[in-house]
């Protein structure tokens, strides 16, 4: 299920995709793929974005927005098209403070049910191999 | 800003840009409970047809108050970090209603501090629960030392 169907690789439909989710385009979210054709989402730092003034970190539930949107993004790009997927649960991981940089995010589908979705993402800052938070989300779908 | 303003406890709204930005109103905060407001806002909806919000600024507001509480509980000012955040979304909110954070320190170690809550809309027989949240709390983190502090500033000032 790794691999995203055409419709998210094409610029437009992504573009299209952010900007009818308005709290994913308030965040300035953009769909973008790797030199390996995958899709990786991106969060562009914003000053809005800190949490902490006195670190210059990001806050932390702009970290959990960023991976709930990307991952409801990815389900519906992959799994839903014609409608929008119910988020029912989503756990979210702090491995590393995140700097006020650009963060990027990978998500998986872990399983397409017929009514759940079950899926995860990682996101880090300069070095995927060091993710800054991993989050895991169920959505329901079909309703 | 400053490096050297210190935070101020006795009003949150001060020196955190996401009250300003959200416009997150702190209604009480007692030892080991806060209650935060969410005015309804159109950038935040996640359901264009519904207006219902999105899930993500609601854990927003439950992560801020969560922070709240575990700094009500604290004789003094450390720096904590969310180490989990668990959110169930138990239905949808409603175009225009506020949202309301309840959220209450429940347990407190040397290191972690265990924080669980409701997020809210409507008042009175109308209130409903939107939103559980569960979230532990990592106590005096490590922050960056001033040379991080410095790089950190010289870069936000070179992008505005």
């Amino acid at each position: 299920m790794s691999k995203a169907f055409d419709f998210l690789l094409d610029e437009k439909n992504a573009t299209e995709l952010v900007s009818s989710i308005p709290y994913a385009e308030y965040l300035g979210i953009r769909i973008q793929q790797n030199i390996n054709g995958e899709i990786i989402f991106l969060l562009p730092f914003h000053e809005k974005h800190i949490g902490n003034p006195m670190i210059r970190a990001i806050h932390g539930g702009i970290i959990a927005s960023f991976l709930e949107c990307s991952s409801t993004l990815m389900v519906i790009g992959t799994v839903c098209h014609d409608h929008l997927p119910k988020c029912v649960n989503h756990t979210t991981e702090y491995l590393k403070s995140a700097k006020g940089v650009d963060t990027f995010a990978r998500v998986k589908v872990n399983k397409a049910g017929r009514r759940i979705v079950a899926a995860s993402v990682s996101s880090w800052q300069k070095d995927e191999s060091t993710p800054i938070a991993i989050s895991y989300s169920r959505f329901l779908v079909n309703e | 800003m400053s490096d050297s303003k210190k935070p101020d406890t006795a009003s949150p709204n001060t020196g955190h840009p996401g009250f300003q930005e959200y416009q997150f109103n702190p209604i009480s905060m007692e030892e080991g409970k806060a209650t935060v407001m969410l005015p309804y806002n159109e950038k935040f909806v996640g359901d264009k047809t519904s207006g219902s919000l999105h899930g993500g600024i609601i854990t927003l507001l439950m992560d801020t108050a969560g922070g709240m509480c575990v700094m009500s509980t604290l004789k003094q000012i450390v720096v904590i970090a969310t180490l989990d955040l668990r959110m169930d979304y138990l239905r949808p909110t409603k175009r225009g209603m506020d949202i309301t954070a309840e959220v209450e320190c429940y347990e407190i170690t040397k290191n972690v501090a265990f924080v669980r809550g409701f997020a809210y809309e409507g008042e009175g027989d109308d209130k409903e629960a939107v939103a559980h949240m569960t979230a532990a709390f990592m106590l005096n983190t490590q922050g960056p030392n001033i040379t991080d502090m410095n790089r950190f500033s010289a870069v936000s000032s070179e992008d505005k």
